[in-house]
């Protein structure tokens, strides 16, 4: 707490766009955009200020760490002469603006697959060790918000650099790690009247969040429940699209390609979703988990148990965007309540 | 409504106790404000969740193929269906997914339903929290607003120009008193977009698709793709690359899957109420929807005993965009 309050400053709205200016400087700026009346994470344009007045993204920011297509190498030359094509790309430090406490969160558990004693995703790597996080707290979380049900809140400050309250006329900037507490000095200083708004704010926010799921005692829960027939039940509407993979900030599952066109090729990552038929579907075309309820099971098992098991945290934030946008309103936190009462 | 619902459960209840089915497929109240959600009944006592609101947004025929162990069986489902679920369920038949009398339909005249993710921007950037419906009215509230809206402003695109709000083949029709509107001609939903130059078409087109996440949500809640694999998945020939930053590739998807639903396509609506990313994927089979009707005077799934458009061929048929012998 000391630590925060030395380096807790605010800056008045009409001045933010001059705040962003500065930031632009050095950074690229990745934040929040008004898209189509709903809001996505893209990279603004000259100028442009952020779209703060927002809930929450339709899709989380993971893309900036883990896209959606990410070439591995490009090469060019025929069969048996193929030479790498490299180029050494600067990449620019970038900053994601107005993050959510959830997404921050699904970035500490994606750092536990993705660098890790055993492994380290260089891709994954590079892209994080480039990127500052600035935080932005949750006023009005959604009514589908379940982040308290995980070592996270709608004002955890955790795993960001800079973090933001909204106060109404003020942004509260508060440095967090060293990088961040740098980049915000010039701004004004705050008092300590401003933290007692904030904690004010967190408590109305927090009062919101009614009813989120106890998830302590499922992963051990599930494991023995693989064989049970609830899976069938949990699954029947499941269309088996990938709405809850593709939006989920945790899903991680990617799928490897080769793209050759005339002389030049690539090798190519691409994110995958267990609830598609091809998913481990075996070169001898053998699908083990060839009914829905088998996939479904996979993706609560993956989350809940597996992941549990391997990196000794649950694989959920709790942002609630499977929820909202399943074609088929499958509710996962039903789904957890389910599994609890069995 | 409510007398719709009891009607439903009257028909659901008494078919599963004369075991006539092995199953109905119909709504049940959603976990969020303006959400119906499908359900599955077995037993006789279960269908008192079973619910009918212009929330159902979902074309329940899309779950037919899910259930072919079934329909191999001998065993017939029951489908509680609004006009569009219904075409799709002879579309299904036409196409010898299921028997016409291995499917029960119950018939809903349907009142067109509501856009639910046009009701959500009304709240934006906030979201809705309670949303109940009566008469010609939706009362939406949420973090500090209420609203009051007429239901006919927030029909979907598709049900506005929907001809056929009473099923055209049903067992048992719940009774009501819908009318088809004046407005029931597709060519009104297509006429703006028709009359652009093709750049500007094209420019509609690869903007929307452009949002793309390849997803599929519009492939799996369409009823008419119901393909064991789906050309996107094929990997022996690959026919399709599988990335997001290839333009080609997404447009590809969308134009080819319009293609493989010419003269398939119910103009349900479901594709674009699946849709993560809003994307009006319906833009391009509208059009063929009224090129079926223009050139074949053909309409989707309206008589079981009908070949699909695609599948027969008369001297008589039109030979426009046929090249001319010269």
């Amino acid at each position: 707490m000391k630590d925060s309050l030395k380096s807790i400053k605010h800056i008045e709205k009409d001045k933010l766009s001059e705040f962003i200016k500065q930031l632009r400087k050095d950074f690229t700026v990745i934040a929040p955009r008004n898209v189509k009346d709903f809001v996505l994470f893209q990279e603004l344009k000259a100028d442009e200020e952020p779209y703060l007045d927002f809930l929450n993204s339709r899709q989380s920011p993971k893309e900036y760490f883990f896209p959606q297509t990410e070439n591995i190498v490009e090469y060019e030359g025929v069969t048996d002469k193929r030479v790498p094509i490299v180029t050494e790309k600067q990449m620019r430090k970038r900053i994601i603006f107005g993050m959510r406490p959830c997404d921050v969160t699904s970035l500490s558990i994606l750092d536990r697959l993705f660098v890790n004693e055993d492994y380290v995703d260089n891709y994954y790597k590079r892209l994080r060790d480039n990127t500052l996080i600035f935080g932005f707290g949750c006023s009005y979380p959604r009514m589908t918000c379940f982040c308290t049900s995980f070592d996270s809140g709608p004002f955890s400050t955790k795993g960001t650099d800079v973090f933001i309250t909204d106060s109404g006329d003020t942004f509260i900037i508060e440095g967090i790690t060293e990088q961040g507490k740098k980049l915000i000095e010039k701004l004004l200083d705050g008092d300590k009247k401003l933290l007692k708004t904030k904690s004010e704010i967190e408590k109305k926010a927090l009062d919101s969040i009614t009813t989120p799921p106890n998830v302590e005692k499922i992963p051990e829960k599930l494991k023995g429940l693989f064989e049970n027939p609830v899976w069938e039940v949990i699954s029947e509407r499941c269309l088996g699209c990938g709405v809850c993979t593709y939006l989920c900030p945790t899903c991680h599952c990617f799928d490897i390609q080769d793209e050759v066109i005339d002389n030049k090729g690539r090798r190519v990552k691409n994110w995958d979703s267990c609830m598609f038929p091809i998913f481990t579907l075996h070169g001898s075309g053998h699908q083990p988990r060839e009914f829905r309820f088998q996939r479904m099971r996979q993706r609560i098992m993956h989350k809940f148990n597996y992941y549990d098991e391997n990196f000794d945290i649950i694989a959920c934030c709790g942002c609630g965007r499977c929820v909202t946008e399943c074609p088929v309103n499958i509710d996962v936190r039903e789904i957890l309540r389910t599994i609890s009462e069995l | 409504m409510e007398k719709i619902e009891e009607k439903i459960r009257e028909i659901a209840g008494k078919l599963l106790k004369d075991k006539k089915v092995k199953l109905i497929i119909g709504f049940e109240k959603g976990t969020l404000p303006l959400k119906a959600r499908p359900t599955f009944v077995r037993k006789p006592e279960e269908v008192e969740k079973l619910i009918w609101n212009p929330f159902c947004e979902n074309n329940l025929a899309v779950y037919i193929p899910f259930y072919r162990r079934y329909l191999d069986n001998g065993e017939s489902i029951g489908v509680i269906a609004k006009g569009c679920d219904v075409r799709s369920l002879v579309l299904h038949i036409q196409e010898n997914i299921a028997k016409r009398e291995q499917i029960f339909i119950i018939g809903i005249p349907c009142e067109g339903i509501l856009d639910r993710k046009r009701i959500e921007k009304e709240a934006f950037p906030g979201e809705i929290t309670e949303a109940s419906e009566k008469d010609d009215k939706i009362l939406v509230k949420g973090n500090g607003f209420e609203k009051t809206l007429k239901k006919k402003d927030f029909l979907c695109e598709d049900c506005i120009v929907c001809s056929h709000r009473k099923p055209v083949v049903y067992d048992e029709l719940v009774e009501g008193d819908v009318k088809e509107t004046e407005a029931a001609d597709r060519q009104n939903q297509i006429k703006e977009f028709e009359s652009k130059e093709p750049d500007e078409r094209w420019k509609i087109f690869t903007e929307e698709v452009s949002r793309c996440i390849r997803c599929y949500a519009c492939r799996n809640a369409c009823p008419a793709c119901y393909c064991k694999e789906c050309f996107v998945d094929c990997s022996k020939p690959q026919w399709l690359g599988t990335t997001v930053d290839s333009e080609t590739d997404l447009q590809l998807f969308q134009i080819i899957r319009t293609f493989h639903l010419a003269g398939r396509c119910v103009n349900c609506g479901s594709c674009n109420r699946a849709c993560p990313m809003d994307i009006n994927i319906s833009l391009l089979v509208n059009k063929l929807s009224v090129d079926a009707k223009r050139l074949f005077n053909y309409e989707t799934g309206i008589d079981v005993n009908e070949k699909p458009v695609l599948n027969k061929y008369s001297e008589d048929d039109s030979n426009e965009g046929f090249f001319e012998e010269h």
